[in-house]
């Protein structure tokens, strides 16, 4: 059970993940994502510091929302544990996300 | 020291079963990051099982994990009867593919291939042998 905090903050929406994500809870995070995507919300933020844990799974989900954004937003990754950040990067999406080291700088950054 | 437990193939069991291999790294010496690293292997494993290798079979299947712990550090041996798999065999994702191109997947075999310092692999009477083993760091 992973729990996903979404608010609004004038055009950016700023999503707060706690838990630890795998196979068995990942697609909660995918759905909260869809959720926000599908209401026309695009510049979005996911705040990672009460995620403790990701497996693949989670990893398949950040980058489902990524692509379906695609040129048209963007989903900012702020403050992953050590432990999620060094999965991003054997996966090699580190690279691929923009990854901040607080919320206010993924909120900046916009 | 060696322990085996056997587990329903549900995701709902993974937890439980990253919680039985911290608690055997933890008493083969490992560190947290090389628990964190078994916990992951273990859990990508799993998930393969549950996902593909039980796929086509009927519920209530399960699978079976063994961990022995030595002076070396931590060997774990996760064994299911479902369809036969060699996931040493699937390609190693390019980390260099844009994202449009992209599976979004195939890192769970990566991550246990990266993350463990020996995997093994065995078809054996029928069943899958998965045998990986994380060094107990040196001080």
């Amino acid at each position: 059970m992973i729990q996903v905090e979404i608010s609004d903050r004038q055009q950016l929406t700023i999503l707060e993940a706690a838990g630890r994500i795998d196979s068995s809870n990942a697609s909660e995070l995918g759905q909260a994502l869809s959720s926000v995507i599908g209401r026309g919300r695009t510049q979005l933020v996911l705040d990672l510091a009460k995620v403790d844990y990701m497996s693949s799974a989670g990893l398949r989900e950040l980058v489902g929302a990524l692509k379906r954004l695609q040129g048209n937003g963007d989903l900012r990754l702020a403050q992953p544990s050590e432990r999620v950040l060094e999965v991003m990067e054997i996966a090699g999406l580190d690279t691929i996300f923009k990854i901040f080291p607080s919320i206010a700088a993924a909120v900046e950054s916009y | 020291m060696r322990d085996s437990r056997l587990f329903a193939a549900e995701r709902a069991e993974l937890a439980a079963a990253r919680e039985f291999v911290a608690q055997m790294g933890a008493l083969a010496g490992l560190d947290a990051s090389a628990i964190q690293h078994c916990e992951l292997a273990v859990d990508e494993a799993m998930s393969n099982i549950i996902e593909h290798g039980y796929r086509s079979l009927d519920t209530n299947q399960s699978i079976e994990i063994t961990c022995s712990s030595s002076d070396e550090g931590l060997t774990i041996t996760i064994i299911d009867s479902g369809e036969a798999f060699n996931p040493l065999s699937n390609p190693i994702p390019n980390h260099l593919t844009p994202l449009t191109e992209r599976t979004e997947g195939g890192w769970g075999i990566h991550f246990i291939r990266t993350l463990m310092d020996r995997v093994q692999y065995i078809h054996l009477d029928g069943r899958n042998h998965l045998t990986m083993h994380k060094h107990r760091p040196l001080h």
